[in-house]
């Protein structure tokens, strides 16, 4: 047998041995040294905490009571790690990328930081961990009771719960870490994983080899329903359990601690995802052998829960009893160190804390004062769920099975799925439909399963679980709504969990989430899509120059990005490749694009590529800012430049005028030159004749002199008449105007040129005009005369027709009085029409010399400088005529 | 490439766990006799449970992604 004493103190020198390897290793941590101990198969074994004495000795004693079923408790989590890509993996990232520190914490942040969802969520952990710290409780007690004799239950109880609650106070609050990360916990946990794995396959191998004499025996002569358990194995039962066992490993708030915020290393999942199914294997291996040697060999009234320390015993092997004994309690302390450090964590952080804060707000928050109320929260919060287990150990009396009291435990933290699940994958949840579902569930879960559990010793008698409460069968804990026949723990789980999502899902699609949760969906649901796929977080940093290099070439040119990089890696003291993206880096590379893009665009655009950064609400106003203001520039651009071309046309076309206008300059010049030319050339020939020939007859040199003179006259004229045009035409020669009778400068013209016309047997004819008797046009006298008589003039000479003549027809139109000169000899032709008022110009018609061509470009001069204006109309059949216009005199108007 | 090749593989594995531990499939083999001299069904259950271990040791290092830099 075992002394007492010798219990006590294996007890005592194992915890100390713990205790010592959590401090070096916390030691070591802080000096930078964790090289192995931060190895995947530490990771993987600290996850084995999984394992509790519910597995160590329960799971001997569910196979001994139900047969197979036990083995689904390992089979659930093995499947989430075997598919561990598809949910751990975004559940650590997430937890990494935002510090998360529970469970709690996860489901609070991802519901816009929700306190109310927090505190609940704490409550529901720590209600639902009561249970299992008690099943901890009840089996150190039960296997200490098993060596030490009939100890009092409860006393012995108590001891242990306040020896738990020393240890992990110990343990776990020695220090406040920013990341709630324990390192040396981690590794003490590893080692009582490896110890209560030894334990369980040495009683294994012992009882299959060292009792039953070979694995054949153990099996040979035993009824199938000592195997099979109940009629059929792979019933609701089973899958229920499935679910459970593969919800647990997530929800759970210990398993949660160890998988999700003691994760150093994302990869470490992958090494896991096999390592810890195998453990279990291991685990589970001799598990059936164990419970069916202890069903043939032990007296009926034993307790098959306690089969792995009972069986060497009972075979004299104490030394193996006592390794069985620290497998279990190692299972135990293992348990409730990490259990307790979640939960107390959870109910300082989101409980105690802010009710602390808002007490000493107000008085001076010195940083270790803050700490200190840090540690004694925890201490207090270790204390508080061990004293509930305690409680829930005393009032069930500690005779349930291990497992069914594990099992209630599980269905209490599957509450958390629906919310968990649904903030993970559906950007649709919110925080209100999360609040709704997971108060339902844990308020059905806590009237069909919890309250039941202690049978009718709290709130529930034993009457209202057996027939309802008041006696409604509609409202039994077993059966609600009259789901007779069904197993407990199936019923429960679909009543509480199909109310949990269901609820979830409704109030979810019925609410709006709020701004910040919008914030924290994308946080949660868009963890991977950002950045790709197989970029673990630690090989961010390369990924995201490359990715910035690629931003930075898109906007600038692949050479200028090039050397900008080249640049930037140089600084850095790096000979090539790309440069480390510091903030320096960063923020230049912001100010470079910000010249191609604008600040706003450059920073959300870099900000998304560096930090993974959510493009904020005013970002996004300050990018639409920035492209209104772009679109206003655009605008006012092809306004200027419209603008731009409009002025180059005008000045084209100005220039263009004046190109014509020197061309009609040269052109006057050459043709004055050629007009002054002819009767100087005569005058010269003619002088030269009178000198050198004395001996001229005087008639004869009567008649030179005087061609000599008639030539020297037109030139004279020829000079007057291209003074005058041209001093028409620059405006200098200013015209008097003012009011003038029609009728009798008309008739004064037509005498003027009668002399001409009878000479030139032309008929004149002024048609009468009685109309315009009295009308007086803005002109100046003399110069209408002259223009008139000019037009006349023309009409006289150039008329080739046999009986010409000429008519003078004036005409009122409105405010404007048209004189036309017709004469039958048919005018001018068309294409002449725009040459004829060009200087020098004579008519086709005209044969001879007699008019220097200056004629109908004065009259046009005069009578633009009098207002009016001189054209040429066509009739039908082609003969044209000309018409001068002239506007009615007005007193108060003057003509320039 | 060959990460999205494992990845499928994955799925298909913990599918193939999921179909294969639970009814209807495991129904099939509910049988209550001995196989080598243990009971088939606890045979058939440790047999998937070792085959998804294999499969989740092959796929680990395809998954897992490159060595750290």
């Amino acid at each position: 047998m075992i002394s007492v004493d010798l219990l006590l103190t294996v007890c005592i020198a194992y915890v100390a041995l713990l205790f010592g390897i959590a401090f070096i290793v916390d030691r070591r941590t802080r000096a930078g040294r964790l090289r192995w101990l931060s190895s995947p198969v530490i990771y993987t074994l600290s996850i084995s905490v999984y394992c509790t004495s519910w597995t160590f000795y329960g799971a001997v004693g569910s196979a001994a009571r139900n047969g197979l079923e036990f083995i689904t408790i390992y089979l659930g989590p093995t499947l989430v790690f075997v598919g561990w890509w598809w949910l751990l993996r975004k559940l650590v990232r997430i937890g990494r990328a935002n510090r998360i520190t529970s469970i709690a914490d996860l489901i609070s942040s991802r519901y816009g930081k929700s306190s109310s969802l927090a505190v609940l969520a704490t409550l529901i952990a720590v209600i639902a961990t009561t249970p299992y710290i008690a099943l901890q409780l009840q089996s150190v007690t039960l296997s200490y009771q098993v060596i030490a004799g009939e100890a009092d239950r409860i006393t012995t109880a108590f001891w242990v719960a306040l020896g738990m609650a020393a240890f992990a106070i110990l343990f776990g609050t020695r220090n406040v870490d920013a990341n709630e990360r324990h390192h040396g916990v981690v590794a003490a946990i590893a080692v009582e994983a490896v110890v209560k794995l030894i334990a369980l396959i040495a009683v294994g191998v012992f009882v299959i080899w060292g009792v039953a004499g070979g694995l054949d025996a153990v099996f040979a002569d035993v009824p199938m329903e000592m195997i099979y358990g109940g009629a059929d194995i792979f019933g609701p039962r089973w899958v229920a359990l499935m679910f459970l066992s593969a919800t647990a490993i997530i929800c759970l708030p210990r398993q949660f601690q160890v998988t999700v915020v003691e994760n150093i290393d994302e990869r470490h999942l992958a090494t896991a995802s096999w390592l810890f199914p195998l453990y279990l294997f291991l685990m589970t291996l001799f598990i059936a052998p164990i419970a069916i040697v202890g069903l043939k060999l032990m007296p009926l009234g034993a307790n098959p829960d306690l089969y792995v320390l009972t069986l060497p015993l009972a075979e004299g092997r104490s030394e193996l009893a006592l390794l069985a004994f620290l497998g279990g309690f190692s299972s135990a302390t293992s348990m409730v160190i990490v259990a307790a450090i979640a939960v107390s964590t959870m109910v300082s952080n989101h409980i105690v804390m802010p009710i602390a804060l808002n007490v000493i707000s107000g008085a001076s928050q010195v940083s270790g004062d803050l700490r200190r109320l840090l540690l004694v929260s925890r201490r207090f919060s270790i204390g508080l769920v061990l004293a509930l287990g305690f409680l829930y150990f005393s009032l069930t009396g500690g005779t349930d099975a291990l497992s069914a009291i594990g099992l209630i435990a599980f269905l209490g933290v599957a509450q958390f799925l629906p919310s968990l699940l649904g903030g993970l994958f559906w950007r649709g949840a919110t925080r209100a439909g999360a609040l709704a579902g997971m108060i339902a569930g844990i308020l059905l879960w806590a009237y069909t399963l919890f309250l039941p559990s202690f049978g009718g010793d709290l709130i529930l008698s034993a009457s209202a679980i057996a027939n309802g409460p008041w006696g409604i069968a509609a409202l039994r804990p077993h059966a609600l709504l009259g789901l007779d026949g069904v197993d407990p723990l199936v019923h429960a789980l679909v009543v509480s969990l199909g109310a949990n999502a269901g609820l979830f899902l409704v109030v979810s699609v019925l609410t709006e989430a709020s701004p910040l949760e919008r914030l924290q969906v994308a946080q949660f649901v868009d963890v991977f899509s950002a950045r790709s796929d197989d970029a673990p977080a630690i090989a961010f940093g390369a990924a995201a120059a490359e990715d910035l290099f690629i931003l930075a070439q898109r906007i600038l040119g692949a050479e200028p990005a090039r050397a900008l990089f080249d640049d930037m890696a140089r600084a850095q003291g790096e000979r090539s490749g790309l440069p480390r993206p510091t903030e320096a880096v960063i923020g230049q590379l912001e100010r470079v694009l910000a010249g191609s893009v604008g600040a706003a665009s450059a920073h959300a655009m870099v900000g998304r590529v560096a930090e993974q950064r959510l493009v904020g609400m005013t970002e996004l106003i300050d990018i639409a800012d920035e492209a209104q203001r772009l679109i206003e520039t655009t605008r006012q651009l092809s306004e200027k430049s419209a603008e731009l071309e409009a002025t180059a046309l005008q000045l084209t076309q100005a220039n263009e005028r004046l190109r014509v206008l020197d061309a009609q300059k040269d052109e006057f010049l050459s043709q004055v030159s050629h007009e002054l030319r002819t009767p100087m050339t005569s005058i010269r020939s003619f002088t030269e004749i009178l000198l050198s020939e004395p001996s001229l007859a005087s008639e004869e040199r009567q008649r030179f002199v005087g061609i000599i003179n008639e030539e020297s006259q037109r030139l004279t004229r020829l000079l007057d008449e291209i003074l005058e045009v041209s001093r028409l035409e620059a405006g200098a020669l200013a015209l008097p105007v003012g009011a003038v009778a029609l009728e009798g400068a008309v008739r004064a013209a037509c005498n003027t040129v009668s002399a001409l016309a009878q000479a030139e047997h032309v008929k004149l004819i002024i048609e009468p005009m009685a109309q315009l008797t009295g009308v007086e046009v803005q002109a100046n006298e003399d110069r209408l005369r002259q223009a008139l008589i000019n037009l006349l003039g023309n009409a006289i000479k150039y008329n080739r027709a046999d009986a010409p003549e000429i008519a003078v027809r004036a005409t009122r139109r409105g405010d404007t009085v048209m004189i036309d000169v017709i004469d039958n000899g048919g005018g001018v032709k068309r294409p002449e029409a725009e040459k004829i008022f060009e200087k020098f110009a004579r008519g086709g018609a005209a044969g001879d010399v007699r008019g220097a061509g200056l004629g109908l470009p004065i009259s046009l001069a005069i009578m633009r400088a009098m207002g009016g204006d001189l054209t040429v109309e066509f009739l039908p059949g082609g003969a044209s005529y000309f018409r001068l216009h002239l506007a009615i005199y007005r007193a108060d108007a003057r003509a320039e | 490439m060959r990460q999205r090749k494992a990845r499928d593989r994955s799925l298909a594995t913990l599918l193939a766990g999921i179909a294969l531990l639970l009814p209807p499939i495991a129904l099939l083999f509910d049988v209550r006799g001995t196989l080598f001299g243990l009971p088939a069904t606890l045979l058939y259950l440790f047999f998937v449970w070792a085959a998804l271990i294999v499969m989740a040791r092959l796929l680990a290092p395809k998954l897992r992604g490159p060595d750290r830099p």
